[in-house]
């Protein structure tokens, strides 16, 4: 247990306060860009016909656009603010070098400002995951994120701790494991066959090592910090993280079954997705065991409601993607929207979920001011669950169906089209719903970086409990 | 086929042999053996003590008993945590 007091924990928060704040603030501005590009990309799912005369408008552009906004933009940018304000807390030393960090944060913004516009202009590396340009836009994304990573290994490196708390382990490793995999998927020197197997390796890395990694960062560090309660058992977690590190690297050619590339990378790829269920299962237990006897806070702390269902998502999806690795449900699901589904609960339902949550809690701590209206969480908090709940199961329905038409020889593959229109109807007005709910929480965000007339810390917000309960020791 | 494995047998490698070599480390700094307080390294006194409303009285009393006085939680989650 570290002795710090709170003023010393303040003190290493205000060090990395403006990257931090430049990061959440630039994650919400790429949150509503995507949010924008994914609607109107599911949008043209009803109306075909609509907006096809300009070519940044089309689906493909637009689908692409809203993919690498969503992941560099919002989902990167709000993880690298996680980590500058987490890894001084926790290994009790000042951010080292803020301004590499915040000018890295800024080169990051400057890649995808390049890079999104050219997707909608048509410059496309023509790879999943990968589709920035390599020339004009990857470059700043490798530098930035490089200087943000510096100043963090660099404060990880000056630790005042004995032991590293798992959560550092995990985005130490995800800063760097990422730029690595990031260079090595761009390289254009594969080709056929071997380009596939690199592109999946890296993008199922990208999420397991990236996204993934620092989500579960941070919510090692949240729920007990809000619970005041140690976790579990350190040493499942410890499990958790190394196997993680161990088996994850094989996972990615699960997505290319059924495809002309060895059959050895889909047979270890299978096996490896299989072995996932050991950090699966010592992470679900971790934090379900932390929180039994406490599931009561859910209904006071905005933070834990994201982000234990960011927890529970995260289960959920590796549980899917083990299911979705096996080749009897694979040839059911493979080029169906159940794939679709399936990287919305991973990195909407897991990943953002994550991130509000940690926004939630950071944001106050980083501003001294409280946010400014319970109802507005609440409106956030239940648009974006309603949204990604309506979503997936739309999706996950009329997968499984169009899989079944297009296995049967006896239907056409219109038929097997037609079977999804109620679902990509229901996923339009989902994508509707959390959009309205991202609008909910930018609006906030204005209100509490930007507060006008009255002072705001003095309102206490509905979830604090005006007149606390103190209890004395009998005896 | 053999041609088109090569890169990625080769990814596979390195990647497996960064974990190792970051395990091994690790390993060897002592940062994997068990200490009593690992779990709570998130933690400290002040976490422990600040009320959560959201307890029941024995949960609350149990509090008391391991980590001391309850302090009465500021605004936000909890009491400056």
């Amino acid at each position: 247990m570290t002795p710090n007091a709170p003023e010393e924990r303040r003190s290493l928060d205000l060090a990395g306060r403006e990257p931090a704040l430049f990061c959440f603030v630039t994650a919400v501005f790429w949150l509503l860009a995507g949010s924008l590009f994914g609607d109107i990309a599911s949008l043209k799912f009803q109306f075909p016909d609509w907006w096809t005369g300009v070519g940044a408008a089309t689906f493909g552009r637009m689908r692409t656009a809203h993919l690498n906004a969503m992941i560099y933009g919002w989902a990167s940018l709000a993880m690298l603010g996680v980590s500058i304000w987490l890894i001084p807390r926790l290994v009790r030393r000042p951010l080292r070098w803020p301004r590499l960090a915040l000018a890295g944060a800024f080169f990051w913004n400057v890649g995808l400002l390049s890079g999104v516009p050219g997707i909608l202009a048509g410059y496309n590396d023509g790879l999943e995951w990968l589709e920035l340009d390599r020339r004009i836009a990857d470059p700043w994304l490798v530098i930035g994120g490089g200087m943000v990573g510096g100043a963090l290994l660099r404060t990880i490196l000056g630790a005042k701790v004995e032991h590293l708390y798992v959560s550092v382990w995990y985005i130490a490793s995800a800063f760097v494991w990422f730029p690595i995999i990031f260079v090595i998927g761009n390289l254009p020197i594969f080709t056929g066959v071997e380009s596939a197997a690199v592109n999946w390796f890296y993008a199922h890395n990208a999420l397991g090592f990236w996204l993934s990694a620092i989500s579960l960062g941070a919510i090692y560090y949240l729920i007990p910090k809000v619970l005041g309660r140690p976790i579990h058992s350190y040493q499942l977690s410890l499990l958790g993280f190394w196997s993680l590190a161990f088996f994850y690297s094989l996972n990615g050619m699960h997505h290319l079954i059924g495809g002309p590339i060895p059959t050895w990378m889909i047979t270890t790829s299978i096996v490896a997705s299989g072995m996932m269920i050991i950090p699966i299962a010592a992470v679900a237990v971790n934090h379900h065991m932390t929180m039994a006897g406490r599931f009561q806070a859910l209904r006071y702390s905005p933070t834990l409601r994201f982000v234990v269902l960011g927890a529970i998502a995260y289960t959920a999806v590796s549980l899917q993607g083990i299911f979705t690795a096996l080749v009897e449900v694979n040839r059911v699901t493979h080029f169906t929207h159940w794939t679709i589904a399936h990287s919305h609960v991973g990195v909407y339902a897991f990943v953002t979920f994550t991130m509000f949550g940690s926004i939630y809690y950071i944001l106050p701590r980083l501003v001294d001011r409280e946010w400014p209206s319970a109802a507005l969480i609440t409106w956030h908090f239940w648009l974006t669950l309603v949204g990604i709940v309506a979503y997936v199961l739309a999706l996950v329905v009329v997968g499984v169906h169009q899989g079944m038409v297009l296995l049967d020889p006896a239907r056409t593959f219109q038929e097997s089209v037609e079977v999804t229109l109620p679902g990509l109807a229901v996923r339009t007005a989902a994508g509707l719903v959390l959009t309205a709910g991202h609008l909910v929480f930018t609006w906030h965000i204005g209100r509490m970086l930007a507060p006008r007339g009255v002072r705001r810390e003095r309102r206490l917000p509905p979830w604090h409990e005006a007149q606390p309960r103190v209890y004395e020791e009998s005896g | 086929m053999f041609a088109s494995s090569i890169a990625l047998i080769f990814l596979s490698l390195a990647a497996l042999a960064g974990a190792f070599v970051a395990f091994a480390w690790a390993w060897s700094r002592g940062l994997l053996e068990a200490h009593p307080d690992d779990a709570a390294l998130a933690l400290d006194e002040h976490d422990l003590r600040v009320a959560r409303p959201w307890e029941s009285a024995p949960q609350a009393l149990e509090r008391i008993a391991a980590h001391g006085p309850a302090i009465p939680p500021r605004p936000g989650e909890w009491g400056g945590a």
